[in-house]
């Protein structure tokens, strides 16, 4: 897991990606020093919980990606089987090249197979 | 290049031009500076863009134009200054290295760089002054306390270092300002006018800050800062306090919102085949205009969606320190969801194929385009 976070900080752009269970529980994580380990897990294990209690109980099904974007940066969490990739970037990259690699790291861990914590 | 090929491509500038004028929207501008960029016109793509930026600062079609050819002047600059750090580092290499990275957009970059200079030269003004300035103007855009409170810290550290730091003082008159805070903001244009008397345009704002009174006590500026978020609006009219004696923060343009416009060109994007729902929020979140299909959500439940998505994702930008929230996209079986800030409106729209998410985003940038009209700048007054 830790390999595929880290070749996907190589992308340009990319500031530091994490991987999550679906109850936001931090399994892997790969950040640049900009980055607080503790609080990217936080925020991240909260806004997976978070988003995915508000869709269950409008009867929606579980989302597949949550791209969240602020004045100066972006955040993108991808559903890869058990867990959910979390992948912090600047404002200014173009999602377009980053997403190919994001979905290419969600392969990989797809094919981990099983996640323990 | 052949005659006939550069009338075509001439042809197609001045229509987009002509289109540009007509209907400016983000859409148009970058359709225009995209057009340039491929020409090999990298000047006129650059001035295209950042007038689409000023009008529209979120649109990231303008914003990878300005990036591109920003990064291609400026790429032989930073491999200079990078090679001079590695051989005999200086504040000032370090300066012009975060001013590069700033003038990129690259905040974090810049606000990096400046720790590193600080780390390096920790008895320099200068890396404070740049990290102050850069969260001076993120407190002007996003009008986050944390912003303001990590601008005067900055700020205060650099007056600290050189107590005769005109541009420090400057820029804490300016925050200070923003705040409500008239005596810190009287007391450090003092300083710029002890250190130079002929200093334009300050004597003229003091005298205009004693006639509007003010002797009173102030809250604390931790309150004031914290007022400034949770109200959405400066406690005095940033335009007030001048350009010409601010030491330069870029002032991002004001905006005003009609929101009744808004909401009908929202409500009308329903006829858009795969338009689901889409729904109007105010800043407390109630509804100001919605409509649903059949294959939506009942228009309620949307609102509530789109509420506790916009409440999930400001929570995440704010504990980030990534900013204000400009967009958020969901993709999942039942639909995709876009929340789009647009000042102190929420706009949401849930949709499905043949619609995607980033047309979607264009579309709610075009269609409220024509109801964000930059506000005219007033004679200076305190």
């Amino acid at each position: 897991m830790r390999s595929i976070l880290k070749r996907l900080n190589d992308v340009v752009g990319v500031k530091g990606s994490l991987a999550v269970t679906k109850d936001g529980m931090v399994i892997a994580s790969h950040l640049g020093r900009q980055l607080r380990e503790d609080l990217v897990a936080a925020v991240a294990a909260n806004a997976v919980r978070s988003t995915r209690k508000a869709l269950e109980e409008l009867g929606l099904r579980q989302f597949s990606r949550f791209t969240l974007v602020s004045s100066h940066g972006k955040m993108v969490f991808t559903e890869a089987g058990a867990a959910y990739l979390v992948v912090v970037t600047d404002r200014t990259v173009d999602v377009g090249p980053v997403q190919i690699e994001i979905d290419s790291a969600v392969m990989r861990i797809r094919q981990l197979g099983e996640i323990r914590v | 290049m052949r005659l006939l090929e550069r009338l075509r491509r001439h042809r197609e500038i001045t229509r987009l031009r002509a289109e540009v004028r007509r209907t400016p929207a983000p859409a148009a501008f970058g359709a225009l500076a995209e057009r340039l960029l491929a020409h090999g016109r990298l000047d006129e793509a650059l001035a295209a863009a950042e007038e689409g930026l000023r009008l529209f600062p979120d649109a990231d079609r303008l914003a990878h134009v300005r990036s591109f050819v920003k990064r291609k002047t400026l790429a032989g600059s930073i491999r200079r200054l990078r090679g001079e750090l590695g051989r005999r580092p200086s504040p000032v290499a370090y300066v012009h290295l975060a001013e590069i990275y700033r003038e990129l957009g690259s905040e974090d970059e810049a606000l990096e760089t400046a720790t590193q200079c600080a780390e390096r030269f920790p008895l320099n003004e200068a890396p404070y002054l740049i990290e102050g300035e850069i969260r001076l103007e993120r407190f002007l855009r996003d009008r986050i306390a944390k912003d303001g409170e990590l601008a005067e810290a900055a700020l205060r550290r650099a007056t600290r270092i050189n107590a005769h730091s005109i541009k420090g003082a400057l820029l804490l008159a300016e925050l200070y300002h923003l705040v409500g805070a008239v005596g810190a903001c009287r007391e450090q244009l003092g300083v710029v006018l002890a250190a130079n008397p002929a200093a334009p345009g300050v004597q003229e704002f003091l005298d205009g800050l004693d006639a509007a009174g003010g002797d009173a006590p102030e809250p604390d500026f931790y309150d004031l800062v914290r007022a400034v978020e949770s109200e959405g609006e400066f406690a005095r009219d940033p335009a007030a306090f001048p350009a010409a004696i601010g030491a330069g923060p870029r002032r991002p343009a004001r905006r005003r919102v009609d929101v009744d416009g808004v909401a009908d060109a929202v409500v009308r994007l329903g006829i858009e085949d795969g338009m689901r729902n889409s729904v109007v929020l105010d800043a407390d979140g109630v509804v100001i205009a919605q409509q649903g299909t059949p294959l939506g959500l009942a228009p309620d439940a949307f609102a509530e969606l789109v509420r506790r998505l916009r409440a999930i994702a400001d929570d995440a930008s704010r504990r980030m320190d990534t900013g204000a929230l400009v967009r958020a996209e969901i993709d999942g079986p039942s639909g995709s969801v876009t929340v789009m800030r647009l000042r102190s409106l929420t706009v949401g729209a849930l949709y499905s194929e043949p619609l995607r998410a980033d047309r979607v985003w264009e579309m709610l940038q075009d269609c409220s385009a024509p109801h964000v009209t930059p506000v005219r700048e007033e004679a200076p007054h305190a």
